[in-house]
């Protein structure tokens, strides 16, 4: 039960009953806690806030994961581990503020320190840093697309014929304007005798529009093509040249990016 | 000074163990087999003429051989010991350290130079080489070297070959599909086989081929029918020698491109002709990208 403030002097609160507020003084500006009076395991929302926001970004990231090179996300897990680190810290430091478990007050009229607002708010800055790092990889970084083979498998002979590497659609979110080709010529058999260093592959993008050049490559090789703002189905025809008697296995990997 | 004595051991492995892991050597460095003075197990073919075969009682001759003591002299290795070896034992004889190096008509293969595995994944062999390169050829009976002009020709004959061999496998892709395979456990079998008129033909490495046409003139190679992909002969060793390894392969280099080449194949193998032999030789290029690695290396392009 509250009574009306005095009419002289600061404000006052009592209460009675089983489980009274404890505390007789209120100043101006001061945080009520309310807890049950029994125990100290409650802790203040505010405290809690830059944790809940670091495990919100990571379950948003797991949910949304863009994919692509792990090197891109180097700094959205720097910024959230740091994150998380700081969110303990502060729930550490309102626990030890809050006092021992058990302790008296249920209502305690704390102010945070400058060095606890410090921690809260860089805690909430490197969590939405971590988010911000996120949406700008899934906008612009790097995305690992599969490449299929068009034509049958393996290559043989001297000249072992052409194939084409088919790469997909870019979906909406996906736009790129360059693309990473990472082939791989190998021997149809391993046991066989090794033609891969007598190897080489030409290819050449036939999609209107992409690097509009030839290149001859070895057998592993990492060739990049402009794409030139191709959002459709891209078309590269790789020709292998080899040793007589050879048999080939051609493979492709591919990473989409932003120059 | 106790405390500082105490801790030397101490740095002086982890420096140790953290150039190990910064040189990926990790576990695998062994003794160097290569040393002035040093004896060197040698493991050779003991039943090809021509390039590996022993003449009497620890006495072997053949173009393996002889590149075998080529190397070893050009980079002052020690001296070779030859033992014959078959192919079945030629990596586990490698790996137990039988042998310290095998030059016996093997065939460097990517399944070969990857790391061992149990599974077969891998034998856990280094190569330097090749040393010599041919496809797969046919050695008939000389009176019936003229019924024999293109692979076609061996359409419904009878072809011997040799267990685990390229030619064995070549032969039974689907594009022979009309050659008669008759499978026997060595060369000399075949070669018997055919002298006694009971197969046509017997198929295996033409370089080989060449050394049998030389000792038995009653055979000849048929020079049109090459198939199948080169076989590029390589000196093999056990996996965690790569200091000895790349030291002859730097030898092997020289030796390849040097006259020295020229006359120890002319000597043992005198048969093959000369275009046969111009394509056996290896360049600079292919012993780099064979010799000493894990896995295939490339082709170079300009």
């Amino acid at each position: 039960m509250t009574e009306p403030p005095a009419a002289n002097g600061p404000p006052s609160v009592t209460s009675t009953g089983d489980r009274a507020i404890v505390g007789s003084t209120i100043g101006a500006g001061s945080i009520f806690h309310f807890g049950n009076g029994r125990n100290g395991d409650s802790l203040p929302v505010v405290v809690l806030l830059p944790l809940l926001a670091a495990v919100a970004a990571a379950v948003y990231a797991v949910l949304s994961w863009p994919g692509g090179p792990q090197h891109q996300y180097v700094w959205f897990y720097l910024a959230l581990s740091a994150a998380f680190v700081l969110a303990v810290l502060c729930v550490i430091g309102g626990a030890a503020a809050k006092g021992p478990k058990g302790s008296a007050p249920a209502v305690v009229p704390s102010k945070p320190s400058t060095a606890g607002l410090l921690l809260l708010s860089s805690a909430l800055v490197l969590a939405l840093l971590g988010l911000a790092g996120l949406e700008d990889v899934r906008r612009n970084g790097e995305i690992t697309v599969e490449i299929s083979v068009r034509g049958g498998q393996p290559l043989a002979g001297a000249v072992a014929g052409t194939r084409t590497l088919v790469v997909p659609a870019s979906t909406a979110d996906n736009v790129r304007d360059h693309l990473r080709l990472a082939l791989t010529v190998s021997d149809d058999n391993p046991t066989s005798p090794t033609c891969v260093h007598k190897t080489t592959a030409t290819l050449t993008p036939t999609t209107p529009g992409v690097t509009p050049t030839t290149k001859r490559v070895p057998a592993q090789a990492v060739v990049e093509f402009d794409l030139g703002g191709s959002r459709g189905e891209v078309t590269i025809d790789v020709t292998v040249r080899t040793g007589p008697g050879c048999s080939m296995q051609v493979a492709a990997r591919g990473t989409l990016f932003n120059d | 000074m106790t405390g500082k004595r105490r801790d030397v051991p101490a740095i002086r492995a982890a420096a140790v163990a953290a150039l190990l892991a910064l040189t990926g050597c990790g576990g695998e460095a062994k003794k160097p087999l290569l040393g002035e003075g040093k004896q060197v197990r040698v493991g050779v073919k003991s039943d090809q003429p021509g390039t590996g075969l022993e003449l009497h009682s620890g006495e072997f001759v053949g173009l393996d051989v002889t590149v075998a003591r080529e190397l070893l002299e050009r980079v002052n290795g020690g001296t070779p010991f030859f033992d014959g070896v078959l192919s079945k034992n030629r990596a586990p004889f490698l790996r137990n350290e039988t042998f310290a190096l095998v030059v016996a008509t093997y065939s460097i293969t990517e399944q070969r130079m990857r790391p061992f595995k149990e599974n077969g994944e891998g034998e856990g062999l280094d190569f330097v080489g090749p040393y010599a390169s041919g496809q797969q050829g046919v050695l008939v009976r000389a009176d019936d070297r003229d019924r024999f002009r293109s692979t076609g020709d061996l359409d419904g004959k009878l072809v011997c070959v040799w267990r685990s061999t390229t030619s064995a496998s070549e032969l039974n892709k689907p594009s022979y599909s009309k050659v008669r395979l008759s499978e026997q456990e060595d060369a000399g079998t075949c070669v018997k086989e055919l002298k006694e008129g009971r197969v046509d033909a017997v198929s295996t490495d033409q370089l080989i081929l060449y050394g049998f046409m030389e000792a038995e003139p009653t055979l000849a190679v048929v020079p049109e029918i090459a198939f199948g992909a080169a076989n590029d002969y390589g000196v093999a060793l056990a996996k965690g020698h790569r200091k000895d390894c790349e030291i002859l392969r730097e030898a092997m280099k020289k030796y390849a491109v040097s006259n020295e080449w020229d006359r120890d194949f002319q000597n043992n193998l005198p048969k093959v002709p000369l275009d046969t032999r111009n394509e056996a030789r290896p360049t600079a290029s292919e012993i780099d990208a064979l010799s000493c690695r894990d896995g295939v290396g490339n082709a170079a392009v300009n």
